[in-house]
């Protein structure tokens, strides 16, 4: 079990679920638990309260685990119905005439990762293999493990004419797991290995020289059972063989495709981590406004009570002032973010910054404008950021492909979300202040920053070129506590930093 | 076997069930690892899924006692650990001034002196003189506790840092005293109503459950669990309608306790039947914000009869505005009559 769960953590992994050694252990000890393994569904919550601490993973490790878990048995209600990803639904519907061997596994292992059901196992053969063998009637009589049967059956047409034609049955009842690469080689493979060398083989081969009398001749008959012969002692390895190539083939598709989604999420991973400490440290620059509350501090007022208290055991001499300072509440933050296209390149950027300030920090409010302005609050706060950003950039939310116009932007914020702005608020502005010839509407800026603490603008754009063009930037930067220029992470670094040393 | 291990998944269900909670099979399965590993359990979900309610069910089913830590915005650690009792040091200083005087009455200089108080000092700083808040106060228990560390996310991200030790290894080190180690390792639950995303090294430390509203069956078998006096059959409605409710975009979606609540005010009205009229009348029961108020009076008539055509949505509708100019009400109202003749 230990290996599963770890190969299970490592996929987990992959798609982006944030797990911890400490974690994974704390799985291990989970399953170990008298009870857990014997039921797949305590088991999966089981793990779940260990490995998924984010109520957005729940999907993925969904999914992993029913792809995982139909590849381990689990307790004995698997046993009990034989198979537990049950194909029953699918019917037999018989029509099995020829039967053909490659050597080379077939180049589209499709269903293989998924688990799903196994829709069609003619998919992992070569078509061109079916096809060669001597088709007398165009859809019948090539291997049909589409209908998934409980039996192969396959004769050689060249030997035969007429419908009852020589056939050799063989019994794979185990087939019905043929969706699962993992499996299918261990259990199959030992299966037919058993069932032909011991009992079948004989059996089959006696009924073939019943057959005899029939159609055809005694030649086909006996040339008949003399290849068959050879194909029946060599089936098992090449079955055997024919789907250890497929297994190999799959693994590194996996393996190839595993490696590569690795190699963004780490990436991603990194970015996130830094983005987080970034933020963490420009956060503790911001500053709230004071509260009633007063807190002993360094230095201060001194507080008459406090210090009569304090100085009890010194007689009341106060020998020891107590000085108060009053607190500061934790920032509120309002985000707005412009996400035209002018800003297109930066714009994911910013928008991850968005996100990542709204998951850290309890009082951020986004907004995201163009020409026009959206709360984006909830959206951020409902959905993982690659979800968000692609509703936002889809235009579900408002036009994004519209000119940018800063004027009616801050227009119709002040006019519907003014309440968002309060005396506690710091008011951060993402955007590179073209508003494209428009009305840059200083007034409703200006009231924007005088509601606010503190108004803060980072933009893409390097100080040069704001004289260039149309940009309002410098006529907003004079409502502004601070303009910088953050492009990206390394940017965002230096700002917070910058803003936290001052 | 130690009082509280519970033998398996649906034991422990059953524990639960029998103080009037009832279990999914994750929460189950949750409770059995938490009293089987000892681990801390984080809860995250909307308000009123029945966290706290949890950790109180526990406490009841296990016989432990139960503690409890309410956070809040600007909390500091000495309401979470322990502070030292100035007060009661400084009544102990002034009546005993003179055992005091007499210790260092004889000492031939300062120097001695102070090494002679130096001495008694840990008779000032001991348990005696330390005011247990409620970690240490679980570490400190003789009897095994329940620790409840309740809205974990209304506190400062400092006070997650303080929790670490506690959660981690179930002690806490007191500078002048040394470290407190639990006899018996606590029950620990965490409630979060996720405002925000706690540390990483926090949730690292604690097994986690997303607890979102119950499926429709729990929800009708916690109000029946209740005993709300609400008949079965009007109670399975409410259970419909409330859930349509949740699928509406409000502000605060009505939860569990709200619908207890609901099924509580409706029984107690004596209502028979459900219809949007009593509903709409009821409705700020489950739903306390103006606009999800609105919101709610014009879906509830197609929630109450889902088959409800369109002139008599349009009636409801109506009903919803009573505010809305009479010739508006009226122009609807000929209209469906006149789709009806």
């Amino acid at each position: 079990m230990e290996a599963s769960l770890h190969r299970f953590v490592r996929l987990l992994r992959l798609r982006d679920v944030r797990i911890s050694v400490p974690e994974t252990l704390d799985a291990l000890r989970c399953a170990a638990e008298p009870g857990i393994l014997a039921d797949r569904a305590v088991l999966k919550e089981a793990l779940r309260l260990a490995l998924v601490k984010d109520h957005r993973d729940d999907a993925a490790f969904d999914e992993i685990f029913d792809a995982f878990f139909a590849l381990v048995r689990v307790g004995p209600a698997e046993h009990g119905h034989g198979h537990g990803h049950s194909h029953d639904d699918l019917s037999d519907t018989g029509e099995l005439e020829s039967f053909t061997l490659s050597e080379e596994p077939g180049e589209t292992p499709q269903q293989g990762h998924e688990h799903g059901k196994p829709s069609d196992i003619r998919d992992y053969f070569a078509p061109e293999d079916l096809a060669q063998q001597y088709n007398l009637h165009q859809e019948a009589n090539k291997i049909d493990l589409a209908s998934m049967t409980d039996e192969i059956v396959f004769s050689q047409d060249n030997a035969v004419s007429g419908d009852a034609g020589y056939r050799v049955q063989l019994d794979t009842d185990r087939l019905h797991g043929a969706g699962v690469p993992g499996r299918l080689s261990q259990d199959t493979g030992t299966k037919v290995d058993a069932e032909l060398s011991i009992a079948e083989q004989d059996a089959l081969l006696g009924w073939l020289d019943q057959a005899e009398d029939q159609a055809g001749d005694e030649d086909d008959a006996a040339k008949l059972r003399h290849r068959l012969a050879g194909v029946l002692a060599n089936l098992p390895e090449a079955l055997k063989k024919h789907l250890e190539a497929l297994l190999e083939l799959e693994n590194t598709v996996i393996e190839s495709r595993e490696r590569r989604a690795a190699e963004v999420d780490t990436a991603g991973e990194n970015e996130r981590a830094e983005l987080e400490d970034s933020l963490r440290r420009l956060a503790s620059s911001l500053r709230g406004a004071l509260t009633h509350r007063r807190r002993i501090a360094s230095a201060g007022r001194v507080d008459p009570g406090r210090t009569m208290r304090r100085n009890m055991r010194f007689d009341g001499i106060p020998f020891s002032p107590v000085t108060v300072k009053r607190a500061e509440d934790r920032p509120r933050l309002v985000v707005l973010a412009d996400v035209s296209l002018s800003v297109r390149a930066t714009a994911r950027f910013t928008l991850h910054l968005v996100h990542g300030l709204q998951n850290l920090f309890a009082q951020v409010r986004s907004f995201a404008f163009v020409d026009g302005i959206a709360e984006t609050t909830e959206l951020f706060a409902d959905y993982p950021v690659d979800r968000a950003l692609g509703l936002i950039f889809g235009g579900d939310v408002l036009d994004v492909d519209a000119n940018s116009n800063y004027g009616t932007a801050f227009g119709e914020f002040l006019a519907e979300h003014s309440s968002a702005v309060t005396r506690r608020t710091t008011v951060l502005v993402l955007g590179d202040g073209r508003g494209n010839g428009n009305d840059p509407n200083l007034a409703a800026f200006a009231e924007i920053s005088r509601r606010a603490r503190e108004t803060i603008w980072l933009t893409p754009e390097p100080r040069y070129s704001w004289g260039l063009g149309g940009c309002d930037l410098p006529a907003y930067a004079e409502y502004c506590a601070k303009v910088r220029v953050v492009r990206d992470l390394s940017g965002l670094d230096r700002v917070a930093l910058d803003l936290v040393t001052r | 076997m130690t009082a509280g291990v519970f033998d398996s998944v649906e034991e422990a269900g059953k524990a639960l069930a029998a103080q009037g909670y009832l279990t999914d099979q994750r929460l189950a399965t949750m409770v059995f690892l938490l009293t089987r590993l000892e681990k801390p359990v984080l809860l995250e979900g909307p308000a009123g899924v029945g966290k706290t309610e949890l950790a109180k069910s526990l406490a009841a089913a296990t016989g432990r006692r139960l503690l409890r830590l309410q956070c809040y915005e600007g909390q500091d650690e000495a309401s979470a650990l322990y502070e030292w009792d100035y007060g009661k040091q400084l009544l102990y200083t002034q009546i005993l001034r003179e055992k005091i005087g007499q210790l260092v009455a004889d000492a031939p200089d300062l120097h001695d002196a102070v090494n002679r108080i130096g001495e008694q000092e840990s008779v000032f700083f001991s348990e005696r003189f330390l005011a247990a808040r409620p970690l240490l106060e679980a570490v400190r228990s003789e009897e095994p506790v329940v620790l409840l560390i309740d809205e974990i996310d209304r506190a400062d991200e400092a006070l997650e840092a303080v929790l670490l030790e506690m959660l981690g290894e179930y002690q806490i080190s007191v500078p002048e005293i040394g470290t407190f180690s639990a006899r018996e390792r606590p029950y620990v639950i965490l409630t979060s109503n996720n405002t925000r995303d706690l540390a990483a090294a926090l949730k690292r430390r604690c097994l986690h459950l997303f607890l979102d509203y119950p499926s429709a069956e729990r929800e009708l078998d916690i109000v029946r669990s209740k005993d709300t006096g609400l008949p079965e059959a009007l109670a399975r409605q409410l259970v419909e309608i409330v859930r349509g409710l949740r699928e509406l975009e409000l502000r605060k979606s009505p939860s569990i306790s709200e619908t207890i609540d609901w099924a509580r005010t409706l029984a107690v009205l004596g209502v028979d039947e459900l219809t949007a009229p009593v509903l709409s009348d009821t409705v700020s029961v489950v739903v306390k914000y103006d606009k999800d108020v609105r919101k709610a009076l014009e879906a509830l008539p197609r929630l109450v009869d889902p088959n409800a055509d369109l002139p008599e949505t349009l009636h409801g509708h109506g009903h919803g505005h009573t505010h809305e100019a009479p010739k508006v009400s009226a122009d609807r109202g000929s209209r469906s009559f006149g789709r009806r003749s």
